[in-house]
């Protein structure tokens, strides 16, 4: 009798453990567009932090502090909650673009116009931006 | 007739003081590479128009000192523009010879827009 | 037709025309504006650039004070502020009996035309004893001018501005310290006053006022002296812009202004900054 109920219960488990690998594979192949997309996105952020933090290209740790930064300046103003606060991606771009327009006295640099960044590094880096 | 006298002194101190600015204008840098240009230049026998255009950037670049204006990276775009035209990649040359201009024409502009602007600067 | 073009061109000449400076005024509305950013410090701290404004660098500050890493160029200095040119004339042919003479410099000197530093002094009194000048920046000149701001401390900044030319060279040096220059856009003001004392990653930035009180400087990352116009360069650098030659017009106007601007502040050099 025990042996029953032991046998039993490993074709349960089996079972079960079919059950939920099947779900899992299905899940996954469902959700596998937007795992692509994540992974390209990620990338992207990935590229722009690196512009960010770059001294050579954003080096916007100097004046701007974001979460976690090391040795942040605190010339601007810390930036967080940004995708809330920017909603327009191309509002945000020209921002870093040419501050001037916002503010003809700002200290930050027209990254765009003075062509100290490319448009691809400034496409990154709004990625990383919004992601803060 | 006396007001012409004082206009052609007005004038006189404008021009003179013109050209004082630019004997005055000692911006740093490598002596412009102009005499250097053409040797190198001539090399690249097929690219006559990268001579005019490496001339051109040059020149503007020249201005940009002379206007105490300049820009590191304008000297970086030259150097590789150079560079580039000797070891016959003319795709880069011309490249990096436009770069240099549009970086000339950006330090221009400033130069000219600061002129009545950092006035507003000065604490009163 | 011919008048109104005259009057055209008179307009615009008119335009062209600077506004005559006014150096004491701008002098006094630059000390309101750190008293106001800074009310409870007093201006005669600024001599000591950013430690004035931050504790914590200070205390450090005061810790290297101690052994002052620029003694060793005070004492070659005066070695060769006392060693006979060839001609058996000295320095002291030149500067007179007290070596101590730093809070007249800049001066603007109407018989040459333009503003005398220190440097351009003190090379200019070896090349009139038949000596070569010294390179501007650092090595022997700067030991010699360290020697003459250490027998200056204490002393206040004493320059003049007396005539048009000495006026005009003030007011050259004053547009360019207020223009924005470089890739990156900006002008010396912007980070020494309206950022005075934010931090730009680890480093604070120190106010205008007394920024002429303590060189020549040693740096702990030159590990050496330096003249004031060898930080104008770095400066300059900083925001991409293309430096300037050590004692150029340009530079020499832009030491003229800034050691006007702390006029009657004591001196304290040499110093030592980071
Ligand atoms: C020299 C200092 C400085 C640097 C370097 C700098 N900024 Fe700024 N930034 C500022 C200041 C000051 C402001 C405040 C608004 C103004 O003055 O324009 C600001 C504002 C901003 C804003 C809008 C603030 C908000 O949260 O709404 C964004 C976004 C921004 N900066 C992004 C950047 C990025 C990205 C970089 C690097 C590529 C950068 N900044 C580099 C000084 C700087
Ligand atoms: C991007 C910001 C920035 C700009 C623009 C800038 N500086 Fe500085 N400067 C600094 C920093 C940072 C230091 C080192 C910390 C300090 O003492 O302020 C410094 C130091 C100095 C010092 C030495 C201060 C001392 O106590 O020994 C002088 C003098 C000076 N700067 C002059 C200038 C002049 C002149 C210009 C314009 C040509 C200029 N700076 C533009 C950031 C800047």
């Amino acid at each position: 009798m025990l042996r029953v109920t032991e046998s039993v219960n490993k074709v349960l488990l089996a079972v079960c453990v079919a059950a939920g690998l099947l779900l899992a594979s299905g899940l996954a192949t469902a959700q596998n567009a937007d795992n692509s997309v994540d992974a390209e996105l990620a990338e992207r952020i990935k590229a722009g932090r690196a512009v960010f933090e770059n001294r050579r290209k954003g080096n916007c740790l100097s004046c701007h502090l974001v979460i976690g930064s090391e040795l942040p300046g605190n010339a601007g103003p810390p930036l967080i909650g940004m995708q809330a606060r920017w909603p327009d991606r191309k509002a945000l771009k020209a921002q870093v673009y040419d501050p001037t327009i916002a503010n003809p006295n700002t200290i930050m640099p027209p990254y765009g116009l003075h062509r100290i960044l490319t448009e691809e590094e400034l496409d990154v880096l709004v990625d990383y931006v919004l992601s803060l | 007739m006396k007001n012409l006298w004082i206009l052609g002194l007005v004038l006189f101190s404008v021009l003179a003081c013109d050209s004082q600015q630019k004997n005055t204008a000692e911006a740093n840098a490598e002596k412009s590479a102009v005499a250097e240009v053409a040797p190198v230049v001539a090399e690249v026998s097929k690219a006559p128009d990268f001579v005019s255009l490496m001339q051109q950037a040059e020149d503007l670049y020249v201005q940009t000192e002379t206007a105490k204006h300049a820009w590191l990276i304008n000297l970086d775009r030259l150097k590789d523009a150079r560079l580039a035209a000797k070891e016959g990649d003319m795709d880069k040359a011309v490249a990096n010879a436009e770069e240099a201009i549009k970086l000339s024409e950006l330090a221009l502009k400033q130069a000219e827009s600061e002129k009545s602007l950092w006035q507003a600067r000065v604490p009163q | 037709m011919k008048w109104t073009n005259l009057i055209a061109l008179l307009l615009t000449s008119m335009m062209v025309a600077p506004v005559q400076a006014d150096p004491e005024a701008d002098r006094l509305a630059l000390r309101d504006f750190y008293q106001q950013k800074f009310p409870d410090i007093d201006l005669a701290e600024f001599q000591n650039g950013v430690y004035a404004i931050d504790a914590k660098m200070r205390e450090q500050w005061v810790e290297m004070e101690d052994f002052p890493p620029y003694e060793i160029a005070i004492d070659e200095g005066e070695a060769l502020y006392n060693t006979p040119f060839a001609n058996g004339k000295s320095y002291a042919d030149c500067f007179g009996d007290d070596p101590g003479v730093k809070h007249n410099y800049p001066l603007f000197d109407q018989a040459r035309g333009g503003v005398v530093t220190l440097e351009v002094a003190i090379n200019n009194c070896r090349k009139e004893n038949g000596e070569e000048a010294l390179p501007w920046l650092v090595g022997e000149l700067a030991e010699i001018s360290s020697y003459m701001a250490y027998q200056s401390r204490g002393k206040s900044i004493d320059i003049k501005i007396e005539s048009p030319e000495a006026v005009a060279a003030y007011a050259e040096g004053q547009q360019f310290y207020y223009t924005r220059r470089g890739q990156l856009n900006f002008d010396c003001s912007g980070c020494h006053q309206q950022q005075v004392g934010q931090n730009l990653r680890a480093e604070r930035t120190s106010p205008t006022l007394g920024h002429a009180t303590h060189w020549p400087v040693y740096r702990g990352r030159w590990q050496f002296v330096g003249n004031i116009q060898k930080r104008f360069q770095e400066c300059n650098i900083q925001v991409r812009a293309v430096p300037f030659k050590a004692q150029s017009e340009t530079y020499r106007n832009l030491e003229y202004f800034l050691t006007y601007m702390s006029n009657g502040m004591e001196l304290n050099g040499p110093g030592s900054r980071r």
